[in-house]
C-alpha cells in the first residue's frame, strides 16, 4: 500500500490539499512523479535522492512512483519536496510515524537536506486548518507567516533530520522563540499629511476621495507635490480589519513578495508601478498566472504616476477589474481569480510640456487635448474627482503651523465610511458612494432647490457631459456624509462642483 | 463627382515641367492661349517667342510625356480634389495679377467667388496673449463675413481658422503640401471642417509631402490671397516675416500686433512695426475698404463693478484676489475662515462667472459671461 502524506498547492489566492502518494514497486530503479507537476515538481527527484542520501538514509533501489493527487490539476512549486521525502521514507519503512494523516508538510529541500522557505504559506495554512489537519510542518523561516492562522499547531524546522526525529518522537519540538504575535493592527505609516503645507485645497478633496471611495486624478506641473500627496493617502484610509489584512497578506504570500516572511500586513498597500509597466505586470499574468499590481494594491492605493504615459491598452485593461473588484487571469495552465479592490490615484501633467498656465508653456490647445485624450473616456469615467495640484509658494505660505495630520483626517474618513456601510448594508457589491448605481443615486442623492439650481448653472456654463452629472451627485453625497448630513445641501453641491478642474477647461479650448 | 475638363491634363503637364515656372508658363499661355497648344507646338514656334531661349525650348520639348500628369489627374479623381486653373473666374484676379502666382491650384472644399479676405499668420508656439488676440480678431472677421486666410499650421494659424469656423465664417487654408495630406497631424478634424465649409488649397499636386522648401511659396500665396495681413506673433526668424515681406511686395496692407520688446515671440512683429507695418490695436482695423461699418462689433462688454449682490465673504475673496491670479491654497491660507464656506463661495462665484479657473489659479473676470446669463443672477 502506498504511503499518503498531506501537502498543499495554490489556486489563485486559495490553497487546496494535495495528497502525496508514494509507492515503491519492484522493477528498474527509477523515480517518476505524476500528477501534472511542472518542471520544478519533476526536478524534485534529484533533490530528494541527494537529500535522503545525505542524511544517511537509503534511497530505495526500486521503481518509485509519486502521485500528486488530485491528478487533474496542474501544479507547480518546489514546496512538495518535504512531503515527498517523508512519504518515501515511510513507504520504504525507514521511519514509522503514527497518525501521519494529521500532519501537513510544506517545504523545499536542499541537496544537504536543509528545508528552505517557500511562498504561499498563509493560504496553505488556512486551508490546512479548514480541512482539519491539526499539525503543520513548515520551513522555519515561514513560521511567522504560518502562525497567523490560529487553532492549528505549527512546527518550523530547518533540517530534514530534525523533522524526522520530531515525527518519530525522539526529540520533542522546542520552541526556540515564541514568534511575536501582532494581533493588534497598528498603523505606523511613515508618511503623514502633517508634513504637507500649503496644500489645504487638494487635501480637502483627497479626504473626500478617501471617504467615498472615489478615484482621483491629480494634474499639475512637475514637482508640485503630486507624488508626495499620493504617498500619504494610505495613511488616511480607515485601518484594515483583520479580514482585510489577511486578504492582503494572502495575495502577497502567493506572489512571493511578503517581506520579512511573516508578519501580517497591517498597512494598506501602496503600489506605484512605473509607466512602462506591461499589461501582465499590472493586471497579473505570466505562465503561472500570478497576481499583478492591481491585486497587490488590493484594499489599498494604486498610484499611477504620469498616467498619460502609460500604454493606452494597458490602462484600458484596468477597466473590468475596477468594475468587478476582482480580476480573472486565464493562462494555458491556470485560471486564477484574484481580488483587486483598490483606490486609483492617478497623476499627470496638464499638457505635454507640463507647465500649462505658466508663461513658459507654448503647447497648442490641440496638443493639450490630444495629450489628455491619451486616457480613454471609459477610464476617465471611473475617476470621479480631477483636481489641479498647485506648486506651493513657500515664502508666502510658511508660518510654521503644521497642516492637518493624517489621524485627524482619518477620523472624518472613518465617520463617513461608517455612514455608508450602514446605508449600503442591504446592497450587494455596493460599499461606498463611488459604487452607487444610478438607481441608488436617485434614492440617496436628493437635492434641494438651491443645489439643483447650482447644478443647472454648472451644466450651462461648462457644457458638462451627461455622465458627469452622476459624478457630481456621488461626490456631493460624500461631502454630506462627512458632515453627517442626511441630505445634500447647497454647500455640499458647491464643493462637489469644484471636482472637475480639467473638464471645465474644455470650454475655453480653441479646437474643432 | 467632379467633371474634369479634357484640357486639364495639359494644364497639369505645363505646371509640372521642371524648369518652367509660373512666369514663363504665363508668357507661353499669352501666345498659345491653351496649354494644349503649347504641348503641340514645334520648337521653332517656341523659339520665336521673345524671352524663350534655346534651353527653355529644349526643356519643354524634351518633356512631352503625359504620364506624370495623368497620374496626378487620376489621383485627383480618386480623392475628389478639384483643380483651379489660372483662367477660371474663381481664381481671384488680385492673385492672378501677382507675377509669380501659380498657373494651377489644387483644392478640396468649395471656393466662393469673393474669397479674398484677411490673412492671419503667426508663430506655431504662441503665447496666451497671441492666442487671445487671434481669437478676438478671427471672431470679428467671421462675424463680419470676411474670409480668414491662413496656413493651417500649429498655433496662431490653427486658432484663427478654428475660431472662424466656430463662428460660422468662411476660411481658406493654403498648404505647403498636397491637399490630401494633413500637416500637422493634430489638425485632422480642423482640415475636415475647413473642407466642409471652406477650402484647402495648394499649388502642389496631391501626394506631395510637406517640405521646408515649399513653405515660402505657400506663404507667398497666403499673402497674395488676402487684402490685409495680420501678423500676430513672430519670432526673430519666423516664416511669418517672410509672408509679411511678400505682402509688402504685393501691395497688401500689413498689420503687426505689438508686444513687449522683451518677448521672444514678438521680436519679429515688433521689427515689422519698426519697419513701417501698421500697428494692430483693434479688430475693426481689419475691415475691408468697401465696408467701413462693421456688421457686428464685439466691443468689450461693460465691466461689472463689485456688485451689491455679493455676500460679504465673496467680497472679501474678490478683494483678496485683486488683479492677480491666486490658488485656492493661498486664499484658504490668507482668509483663515471656515474652509468649507470659502470653497462654497469660490464655486458659486465661478458658476456666476465672476472668477475663472485657469490651470488651477483663480482670477477675476472682467465681464459677465454671455452663456447662461439668465441663470447668472445671484441665488
Amino acid at each position: 500500500m502506498a504511503a499518503v502524506v498531506n501537502s498543499f498547492a495554490l489556486s489563485g489566492v486559495d490553497g487546496y490539499v494535495v495528497k502525496i502518494e508514494t509507492d515503491t514497486i519492484y522493477g528498474q530503479p527509477s523515480v517518476s512523479i505524476v500528477g501534472l507537476g511542472d518542471a520544478s515538481v519533476k526536478e524534485a527527484k534529484e533533490r530528494l535522492e541527494a537529500a535522503i542520501v545525505h542524511i544517511k538514509y537509503e534511497f530505495p533501489k526500486m521503481k518509485i512512483v509519486i502521485n500528486l493527487s488530485p491528478g487533474d490539476i496542474k501544479k507547480s512549486g518546489s514546496h512538495f519536496d518535504l512531503a515527498m521525502a517523508i512519504g518515501l521514507l515511510i513507504q520504504s519503512k525507514q521511519i514509522n510515524i503514527e497518525n501521519i494523516q494529521n500532519f501537513g508538510f510544506i517545504g523545499e529541500l536542499s541537496l544537504n537536506a536543509d528545508i528552505r522557505a517557500c511562498s504561499g504559506i498563509l493560504p496553505m495554512a488556512i486551508e490546512a486548518k479548514q480541512r482539519g489537519i491539526t499539525n503543520l510542518i513548515v520551513p522555519k523561516e515561514n513560521i511567522m507567516e504560518a502562525s497567523l492562522v490560529k487553532g492549528i499547531n505549527i512546527f518550523g524546522f530547518d533540517k530534514l533530520t530534525d523533522v524526522i526525529s520530531f515525527l518519530e518522537g525522539v526529540t520533542p519540538y522546542s520552541i526556540l522563540k515564541e514568534p511575536k504575535c501582532e494581533n493588534a493592527i497598528q498603523n505606523a505609516y511613515l508618511f503623514d499629511f502633517q508634513e504637507i503645507q500649503g496644500q489645504e485645497a487638494i487635501i480637502e478633496f483627497i479626504m473626500v476621495a478617501a471617504a467615498g471611495g472615489h478615484n482621483l486624478l491629480m494634474s499639475g506641473a512637475p514637482g508640485c507635490g503630486k507624488s508626495m500627496i499620493a504617498k500619504r493617502i494610505p495613511s488616511i484610509l480607515p485601518s484594515m480589519t483583520e479580514k482585510e489584512a489577511l486578504e492582503v497578506t494572502k495575495i502577497y504570500s502567493v506572489a512571493g513578495v511578503l517581506k520579512n516572511r511573516g508578519a501580517l500586513i497591517t498597512e494598506r498597500p501602496f503600489r506605484a508601478p512605473h509607466h512602462n509597466a506591461s499589461m501582465n505586470s499590472l493586471v497579473g499574468g505570466g505562465s503561472n498566472a500570478t497576481p499583478g499590481e492591481i491585486s497587490l494594491s488590493h484594499n489599498g492605493v494604486l498610484f499611477l504616476d504620469e498616467i498619460a504615459e502609460f500604454n493606452k491598452k494597458t490602462l484600458d485593461a484596468l477597466r473590468q477589474p475596477m468594475e468587478d473588484n476582482e480580476v480573472t487571469i486565464s493562462r494555458v495552465k491556470y485560471t486564477n481569480v484574484y481580488p483587486a479592490s483598490f483606490m486609483l490615484i492617478a497623476a499627470m501633467n496638464p499638457c505635454p510640456c507640463g507647465y500649462y498656465g505658466q508663461q513658459r508653456c507654448h503647447c497648442t490647445d490641440y496638443e493639450i487635448l490630444k495629450y489628455r485624450q491619451k486616457i480613454s473616456g471609459p477610464m476617465l469615467d471611473r475617476i470621479d474627482i480631477q483636481k489641479y495640484v498647485m506648486p506651493v509658494d513657500f515664502i508666502k505660505l510658511s508660518d510654521n503651523s503644521q497642516g492637518i495630520s493624517s489621524a485627524q483626517i482619518r477620523v472624518k474618513v472613518e465617520f463617513a465610511r461608517n455612514i455608508q456601510r450602514e446605508r449600503y448594508k442591504d446592497y450587494e457589491k455596493v460599499n461606498s458612494n463611488a459604487e452607487m448605481t444610478p438607481d441608488l443615486i436617485k434614492k440617496f442623492c436628493i437635492l434641494d432647490n438651491d443645489s439643483k439650481k447650482l447644478l443647472r448653472m454648472a451644466f450651462e456654463r461648462f457644457n458638462y457631459s451627461a455622465r458627469t452629472y452622476h459624478k457630481f451627485l456621488k461626490v456631493a453625497r460624500t461631502f454630506a456624509d462627512i458632515d453627517g448630513a442626511e441630505n445634500i445641501s447647497k454647500n455640499h453641491m458647491a464643493k462637489a462642483l469644484l471636482c472637475r478642474d480639467l473638464d471645465k477647461e474644455l470650454v475655453n479650448m480653441v479646437v474643432i | 463627382m467632379v467633371n474634369y475638363d479634357s484640357g486639364l491634363i495639359y494644364w497639369i503637364w505645363l505646371s509640372q515641367i521642371n524648369g518652367i515656372g509660373p512666369v514663363i508658363a504665363k508668357l507661353l499661355l499669352n501666345v498659345f492661349k491653351t496649354p494644349q497648344n503649347i504641348y503641340k507646338s514645334t520648337k521653332g514656334e517656341l523659339m520665336s517667342i521673345h524671352g524663350i531661349g534655346n534651353v527653355t525650348a529644349d526643356i519643354i520639348f524634351d518633356s512631352k510625356s503625359l504620364a506624370c500628369a495623368e497620374e496626378i489627374l487620376n489621383k485627383c479623381k480618386k480623392l475628389d480634389i478639384r483643380i483651379l486653373t489660372h483662367e477660371e473666374f474663381l481664381y481671384p484676379p488680385e492673385v492672378k495679377n501677382i507675377k509669380k502666382s501659380p498657373i494651377l491650384l489644387y483644392y478640396r472644399g468649395k471656393l466662393i467667388e469673393d474669397s479674398m479676405g484677411v490673412a492671419i499668420v503667426g508663430s506655431r508656439r504662441c503665447t496666451e496673449y497671441g492666442k487671445r488676440l487671434t481669437v478676438e480678431a478671427a471672431e470679428f472677421l467671421a462675424q463680419n463675413n470676411i474670409p480668414v486666410i491662413s496656413g493651417m499650421a500649429k498655433g496662431i494659424d490653427g486658432y484663427a481658422q478654428t475660431v472662424c469656423l466656430k463662428e460660422g465664417g468662411y476660411t481658406l487654408a493654403i498648404l505647403g503640401c498636397g491637399v490630401d495630406i494633413c500637416y500637422p497631424k493634430e489638425h485632422v478634424d480642423l482640415m475636415k471642417k475647413i473642407i466642409e465649409v471652406g477650402a484647402v488649397i495648394s499649388e502642389y499636386p496631391p501626394g506631395t509631402k510637406p517640405n521646408p522648401n515649399y513653405f515660402p511659396m505657400r506663404n507667398r500665396l497666403i499673402s497674395a490671397w488676402c487684402k490685409k495681413l495680420l501678423v500676430v506673433e513672430a519670432g526673430d526668424k519666423s516664416g511669418s516675416l517672410l509672408t509679411a515681406g511678400f505682402a509688402k511686395e504685393q501691395n497688401r496692407q500689413v498689420f503687426a500686433a505689438p508686444n513687449s520688446i522683451y518677448s521672444r515671440e514678438s521680436m519679429g512683429t515688433n521689427k515689422l512695426i519698426s519697419e513701417g507695418a501698421q500697428i494692430y490695436l483693434t479688430p475693426s482695423q481689419l475691415l475691408l475698404d468697401h465696408m467701413r461699418i462693421p456688421i457686428v462689433d464685439n466691443e468689450k462688454e461693460s465691466i461689472v463693478p463689485l456688485g451689491e449682490d455679493l455676500t460679504s465673504l465673496e467680497k472679501i475673496i474678490l478683494t483678496e484676489m485683486g488683479a492677480s491670479a491666486v490658488t485656492v491654497n493661498e486664499l484658504l491660507f490668507k482668509l483663515k475662515g471656515d474652509r468649507s464656506d470659502i470653497l462654497e463661495a469660490i464655486s458659486i462665484m465661478e458658476l456666476m462667472g465672476r472668477i475663472i479657473n485657469v490651470a488651477g489659479k483663480y482670477k477675476m473676470t472682467l465681464h459677465c459671461p454671455p452663456k447662461g446669463s439668465d441663470t447668472c443672477k445671484k441665488m
